[in-house]
C-alpha cells in the first residue's frame, strides 16, 4: 500500500467539486466500505478498478483506507473518559509496599468501591485482605464513607460473613483490613461446573441466613452477587464486601451525611443484579437484597442470569418488565416458585425477609429426597408403580393413573406444536381478589386459542392440577401430553393490566418465545387478542379459518361487565344448583352493563340448559330451555363465530329431539373451536343417545385429551363408558375422578349409576346415601336412593322415599322422570305412566337417553308408552 | 423536576410525527441531563461505579416513565441523550479551554461542580475533543448517520451493539460505518492538509 506521503504527493486538488457534488459521497462510501472488507493486499487494485478512472476518488479512498489503519484506537475511549471526568483508574499499590504494619503481597480484585489487595500482618504474620477506597483519598467524604462502611460491617458477626479486623489509615490513605478467605468465588465455581442441587440449596440457605443477620443489624448488602461470595476451604460460602452497605436506620446518623448517601448511591451496584426499584432510583432496602438473592439462586441452579441482554438497555428492560428467563428444565417447581417470588418486580409481593427465603429453601432441601421418588415413578415403567404414602406421591400416582388411560403422543419438533398446555396465569398483582380474574383471563385465552390456532389445548383446570403435583416443565408436559407449555402472569400497573407470556419447549426447557402485553383494564379482550397474535406467530401455526375475522370482532368490553362474566363462569364451573343460580345473577348483571356482550349471552344459555336438567335442575326444562335457546341465538346474532353459543344451541336442540339441527350445531361449534371440550362432551351425549356408541366414545375421548383432569369431562367419560355397556371401566374411571375431588357431585352420581348397571347395588346404595347428604336431599338424589332400594328388595324404604317425593312435588320442582323411574323400579307401571307422560311433555333430558324400544322392558311394552313415543315423533 | 410523564408524553407525541414536541423536549431534557451529569460527575470524585453509558442510562431511567416506555421510546431517547451528552461534553471542554486560555476560572455552560481543576495534562484531551467536534460537524453534512454513530459511540459511550439497537441497524453495519467515520475524522485531524473527500476549513473556530 502506498504511504501517506506518496499519496499526498499524488494529490490533485480534491477541492470543492466533491463537496458540491451530492453524488460523490455515496459512491465514495460504497467503494470504501467494499474495499475495507477486503484483504489489504487486494485493496489498491480493487479501488482502482471500482473508481473507473476517477483518480480523485481513488486517491481519496486509498487515503481513507490508510487512515482507517491508523485510526484503530482513535475515538475508542469515550469522550467523558478522555476528558478525565469519569472512570478514573486509580494507581494500584505495588507488592512490597507497606501500609502501617501490613505489607502488600498482591492485587486481588477491584470491587464496587475500591480495590482489594492481599497483604501480610508483619507482626502477627497473618494473611489478610485489605480494601482501599477509590478516588482521591484526601477527600473527606470518601474517607468518612469508608470508615462508616467498615463500622457497619464490623458490627456483623456471622459464620458466613467475612470478618472485619480493623480500619486503618496510613499516609492519609484509609483502608479496611479483613479476613483473607482462601477459596474460589461462587461465580467461578458456577461457571466451571454447576453445583448439585442439594449443594446449591445449602449455599442459598447459608447466604440467606447471612443476609438475615445483616438486615437484623440494619445493614443492607446492596451488591450481593456470586462474585462477592467465596467458598472457603471448608466449603462454606462467605459473603464478602458489604462494601456498598448502608445503614437501614440508625438514629445517630447525621442528616447531611444521610442525604449524601441517598443522593449519590442511586445507581451503585451491579446492573444485572439490581432490583427494579433500585434501577428506578428508589432506596435499596432488605427486599432489594432479597431480589439479589433470587438472582443468585437462579444463577446457582441454572448457571445463567435471570435477566440479561446483549446490551444494558436489554438488561434493564428485562429487569423492569420481563419474567425471569428460565432455560433449564432440571429445577424443581418448588424451587422455581421460591426464586420467582424473590424476583417479584414489586418489592411488596416479594419475600419481605431473607429469613423467609432461608426457611423456604430449607423446606425444599428437606423434601427434596421425597421429590426424587415421583420422578422415578414418572419416568419408570408405569406397571411397576407402587403406591407409596405421602400427599405429593399420592397426587403423582393419581396423575399416573390418569396417564395410563391415554396413549402416548409423539413428540413434534418446534414449529409444529400440536398440543399446548396453557398454564394458569399467575396472579402477580399482589391482590388475591384478582385470582378469579387471572383464571378467567386464562380461560378466555384458552377459548380463543382453540378458536384461533390449530392446536389442541389443555385446559387450565387440568394444567393446574398437574402443576400442583409436579416439578419441572418437562414433567408437566409429559403428564399433560403437551409439546409446548405456555405460562404467564398477570400484573396490574396502576389502571392497566399487563400479561407476561412465554412459550416453553419442555424437553429442552428452552424458552421459545416471550413477550409482554399491556392494555388498559377496559381493553382486556384486546389484550387477549394481542397475546394470541403473538402466540400464533410464535408457534408458527396456521390460523384456523376465520381466525382473522374472530380477532377483528374482539372489541372492548367494560371491565365491570367482564368481571361479572368471569365471576359467573367461576360459579358455573362448580355445577351445583346454588352455584348455577349465582352464575345466572352474574351474567345478567354483565348484560345489564353491556347488553351486546356475546359471551355473557352464551354463558347464560349454558346456565339455563343446566338448570333444566334432572340432576342439578331447579325447574322444568319447559321453562328453562326456551330461555336457553333465546340466549344462544342472541349470542349468535352478536357473534356468529361463537363456539360456545353454537354448542349451547346444539344442547337445546338435542333435548328438543331436533336431531339433525342439534348435530349441525355441535359440528359447527367443534369446527369453530376444536379445543372447546364441552362441545365434544355434549356432542358425545348426543351421539350416545342416538346409539352411535363408537362416535360418542371418540368425541368423549377428544374432550378428555383436551381437558384430562376436568371433573365434568371425566364424569361424562364415565357416563359414556357406562352407557355403551362398559360399566366396569366406567366404575374405575369415576372412582379415579372422585380421587381428584371427592366432593364432586356429578361424578358420584354417575358412579352410582354405573354400580347399578354392574349389579353392585349395595355399593350403589352407599353412593346414593352420600349424594343425599351432598345435595341437601335434592329430589333426584332421593329418587336415586329409592330406585336402588327397590333393586335391593327394600321396597318399604323405596315407597317411603317415593311418598316424600310426591309430597314435595306439590311444593317444589321434582323432575317427573325421577318419580316415574322409582315406580318403574318397583314394577308399578300404571303408577309410572302419568309421570312419564309429564316427562315427555316437558321434554325432560332423561327421555333422550331412554331406551324407547318396545322389547326393552315392561314400561316400553306398554301401548300407552309407545303412543307417547309416537306422539313425540320419536319413532 | 421535569416529570417523567411529561417527557414520555412528548416522546410519544414526537414519534407520532409531532415535531413541535421535540422542540419542547430538548430544552426540558437538557436541563435535567445537565443536573444529573453534574451530580454524577461530582460523585465520580470518590468512586467509579459509573461509566458514560451508565450516565445516559440513568438519564433514561430518571426522565422517562418506565411504565409507558417501550423500546421505540428508548431508542428515541438514547438518540436525544447522545446529542445532549455531546453538547454537554463539548460545552465542558470549551469552558475548560477558555479557562486555560484566559488563565482564570470561568463558569460557562455547566454547573460549577462539573468543572474539574485544570492541569497541564488536561489541555491535550480538551483540544482533541474540540477538534473532533468540529470535524464531526463537517462529517454530518456528508453523512448524518455516521455523525449519529459517532455521537452514540464516542460521546454517549455506547457499545456497537447498543448503538445498533438505538439506530435499528445491524451491529455489523454499525461497526463498518463506525470504522469509516473514525478513519474520516482521524484524517481530518491530521496536521498536514490531507486528501479529502471534502474541503476543510484551514482555521479552527474555537
Amino acid at each position: 500500500m502506498p504511504s501517506r506521503t506518496e499519496l499526498s504527493s499524488l494529490a490533485a486538488d480534491p477541492g470543492a467539486r466533491r463537496s458540491s457534488n451530492p453524488e460523490y459521497w455515496p459512491r465514495f462510501k460504497a467503494v470504501f466500505l467494499e474495499a475495507f472488507e477486503r484483504p489489504v493486499s487486494e485493496q489498491s487494485a480493487f479501488v482502482a478498478q471500482a473508481c473507473q478512472g476517477d483518480a480523485d476518488m481513488r486517491d481519496d479512498v486509498l487515503s481513507l483506507l490508510a487512515s482507517a489503519e491508523a485510526a484503530k484506537e482513535f475515538c475508542e475511549t469515550p469522550a467523558a473518559k478522555v476528558l478525565g471526568i469519569v472512570d478514573q483508574d486509580q494507581p494500584r499499590l505495588a507488592p512490597g509496599m507497606r501500609l502501617g504494619v501490613y505489607e502488600i503481597s498482591g492485587f486481588l480484585a477491584a470491587g464496587g468501591m475500591g480495590q482489594v489487595y492481599r497483604a501480610r500482618h508483619t507482626v502477627l504474620d497473618r494473611q489478610v485482605a485489605i480494601k482501599i477506597v477509590n478516588g482521591q483519598h484526601s477527600d473527606e467524604i470518601a474517607k468518612r464513607r469508608l470508615i462508616r462502611e467498615a463500622q457497619h460491617a464490623s458490627s456483623l458477626s456471622h459464620p458466613h460473613i467475612c470478618t472485619i479486623y480493623e480500619v486503618g489509615e496510613a499516609n492519609g490513605m484509609p483502608f479496611i483490613v479483613m479476613k483473607f478467605v482462601d477459596g474460589r468465588s461462587l461465580k467461578d465455581i458456577v461457571r466451571a461446573d454447576l453445583p448439585a442441587l442439594e449443594q446449591s440449596l445449602r449455599y442459598g440457605i447459608q447466604v440467606a441466613d447471612a443476609l438475615h443477620h445483616a438486615h437484623e443489624q440494619g445493614v443492607v448488602h446492596r451488591d450481593l452477587k456470586s462474585s462477592n461470595i467465596v467458598i472457603d476451604a471448608q466449603g462454606r460460602p462467605i459473603v464478602l464486601d458489604f462494601g456498598l452497605a448502608k445503614r437501614l436506620h440508625r438514629p445517630t446518623e447525621d442528616l447531611r451525611d444521610d442525604s449524601t448517601v441517598t443522593g449519590f448511591d442511586a445507581l451503585a451496584g451491579t446492573l444485572s443484579h439490581m432490583a427494579p426499584e433500585v434501577l428506578r432510583g428508589d432506596r435499596a432496602d432488605a427486599r432489594s437484597d432479597v431480589w439479589s438473592l433470587g438472582v443468585l439462586l437462579f444463577e446457582l441452579t441454572s448457571g445463567e442470569l435471570p435477566f440479561s441482554g446483549r446490551t444494558q438497555f436489554e438488561t434493564t428492560s428485562a429487569i423492569l418488565n420481563q419474567p425471569p428467563r428460565w432455560t433449564s428444565v432440571d429445577i424443581p417447581l418448588s424451587l422455581r416458585l421460591v426464586v420467582e417470588r424473590c424476583l417479584a418486580k414489586n418489592p411488596n409481593t416479594r419475600y419481605q425477609r431473607a429469613s423467609e427465603v432461608r426457611d423456604a429453601l430449607d423446606a425444599i432441601a428437606r423434601r427434596h429426597a421425597w421429590l426424587l421418588i415421583p420422578e422415578l415413578l414418572v419416568f419408570g415403567k408405569r406397571r411397576s408403580v407402587v403406591v407409596i404414602g405421602g400427599s405429593v406421591l399420592l397426587a403423582v400416582a393419581l396423575l399416573i393413573a390418569g396417564l395410563g388411560l391415554r396413549e402416548r403422543f409423539g413428540r413434534l419438533p418446534i414449529g409444529s406444536v400440536s398440543t399446548l398446555a396453557f398454564m394458569p396465569l399467575e396472579n402477580a398483582t399482589g391482590d388475591p381478589r384478582l385470582d378469579y380474574y387471572a383464571d378467567g383471563l386464562t380461560d378466555g385465552l384458552i377459548e380463543q386459542i382453540g378458536a384461533t390456532i390449530k392446536v389442541r389445548i389443555i385446559s387450565r383446570t387440568s394444567a393446574k392440577r398437574a402443576e400442583r403435583s409436579t416439578r419441572s416443565p418437562a414433567d408437566l408436559a409429559r403428564l399433560l401430553g403437551a409439546d409446548a407449555i405456555v405460562e404467564g402472569r398477570l400484573r396490574r400497573v396502576s389502571d392497566r393490566m399487563a400479561v407476561d407470556v412465554r412459550l416453553i419447549q419442555p424437553n429442552r426447557g428452552q424458552v421459545l418465545w416471550s413477550d409482554t402485553y399491556e392494555r388498559g383494564a377496559t381493553q382486556i379482550l384486546a389484550l387477549q387478542a394481542d397475546v394470541l397474535r403473538g402466540l400464533a406467530l410464535a408457534v408458527r401455526l396456521a390460523m384456523q379459518p376465520r381466525a382473522a375475522d374472530r380477532l377483528a370482532t374482539i372489541r372492548a368490553v367494560s371491565p365491570e361487565a367482564y368481571e361479572e362474566y368471569l365471576k359467573g363462569r367461576y360459579e358455573w364451573n362448580k355445577r351445583t344448583q346454588q352455584s348455577l343460580q349465582i352464575a345466572v345473577n352474574h351474567f345478567v348483571t354483565a348484560l345489564e352493563l353491556d347488553p351486546t356482550y356475546a359471551p355473557a349471552h352464551a354463558a347464560l344459555a349454558d346456565c339455563y340448559n343446566l338448570l333444566g336438567t334432572v340432576m342439578v335442575g331447579t325447574g322444568s326444562p319447559r321453562n328453562f330451555r326456551p330461555r336457553a335457546a333465546a340466549e344462544a341465538i342472541n349470542a349468535l346474532r352478536l357473534d356468529p363465530y361463537s363456539a360456545e353459543a353454537h354448542a349451547a344451541l346444539g344442547y337445546v336442540r338435542h333435548y328438543d329431539w331436533q336431531w339433525s339441527e342439534a348435530e349441525n350445531e355441535f359440528k359447527r361449534a367443534i369446527e369453530l373451536n376444536p379445543s372447546y371440550p364441552l362441545a365434544r362432551v355434549w356432542y358425545a351425549n348426543f351421539l350416545m343417545s342416538r346409539k352411535r356408541s363408537k362416535e360418542a366414545l371418540e368425541q368423549i375421548e377428544m374432550a378428555r385429551k383436551l381437558d384430562p383432569f376436568s371433573l365434568i369431562v371425566n364424569s361424562n367419560v364415565g357416563w359414556t363408558l357406562n352407557y355403551v355397556g362398559r360399566s366396569q371401566d366406567a366404575i374405575t374411571h369415576l372412582t379415579w375422578t372422585l380421587q381428584l375431588d371427592s366432593t364432586y357431585i356429578q361424578a358420584r352420581w354417575r358412579l352410582a349409576y354405573a354400580l347399578q348397571s354392574a349389579g353392585r347395588y349395595r355399593e350403589a346404595h352407599s353412593q346414593a346415601v352420600q349424594l343425599i347428604t351432598l345435595t341437601n336431599r335434592s329430589p333426584p338424589a332421593v329418587a336415586l336412593l329409592a330406585s336402588i332400594s327397590a333393586k335391593l328388595g327394600r321396597k318399604d324404604d323405596a315407597r317411603a322415599l317415593l311418598r316424600e317425593l310426591i309430597v314435595r312435588a306439590r311444593q317444589e320442582y321434582v323432575p317427573p322422570a325421577s318419580i316415574s323411574g322409582v315406580f318403574e323400579g318397583l314394577g308399578e307401571i300404571d303408577n309410572a305412566m302419568p309421570w312419564i307422560a309429564q316427562a315427555f311433555e316437558e321434554r325432560s333430558n332423561a327421555i333422550a337417553y331412554m331406551n324407547l324400544d318396545s322389547s326393552a322392558g315392561p314400561l316400553q311394552r306398554d301401548p300407552r308408552f309407545q303412543a307417547m313415543v309416537a306422539r313425540a315423533g320419536l319413532k | 423536576m421535569t416529570s417523567t410523564s411529561d417527557v414520555t408524553g412528548l416522546l410519544i407525541r414526537w414519534s407520532n410525527g409531532d415535531h413541535e414536541a421535540l422542540t419542547r423536549l430538548l430544552p426540558m431534557v437538557y436541563d435535567e441531563c445537565r443536573r444529573i451529569a453534574a451530580r454524577q460527575l461530582r460523585r465520580e470524585r470518590d468512586e467509579h461505579t459509573l461509566n458514560p453509558t451508565g450516565l445516559v442510562h440513568e438519564w433514561y431511567l430518571r426522565l422517562v416513565d418506565q411504565r409507558r416506555a417501550n423500546w421505540k421510546n428508548r431508542a428515541q431517547f438514547f438518540g436525544i441523550a447522545a446529542q445532549l451528552m455531546r453538547r454537554i461534553l463539548v460545552d465542558h471542554a470549551r469552558s475548560r479551554y477558555a479557562q486555560k486560555r484566559d488563565g482564570r476560572k470561568l463558569l460557562l455552560s455547566l454547573d460549577a461542580a462539573l468543572d474539574a481543576p485544570i492541569d497541564s495534562s488536561a489541555e491535550g484531551p480538551v483540544v482533541e475533543i474540540l477538534a473532533i467536534e468540529e470535524a464531526l460537524e463537517r462529517l454530518g453534512e456528508q453523512d448524518p448517520e455516521q455523525q449519529r454513530i459517532v455521537e452514540l459511540r464516542f460521546f454517549a459511550g455506547l457499545t456497537v451493539e447498543e448503538t445498533a439497537e438505538v439506530l435499528g441497524r445491524s451491529p455489523r453495519t454499525v461497526k463498518r460505518e463506525w470504522q469509516m467515520a473514525k478513519a474520516w475524522l482521524h484524517r481530518e485531524l491530521q496536521p498536514e492538509a490531507p486528501l479529502s473527500s471534502q474541503s476543510r476549513p484551514k482555521k479552527r473556530a474555537m
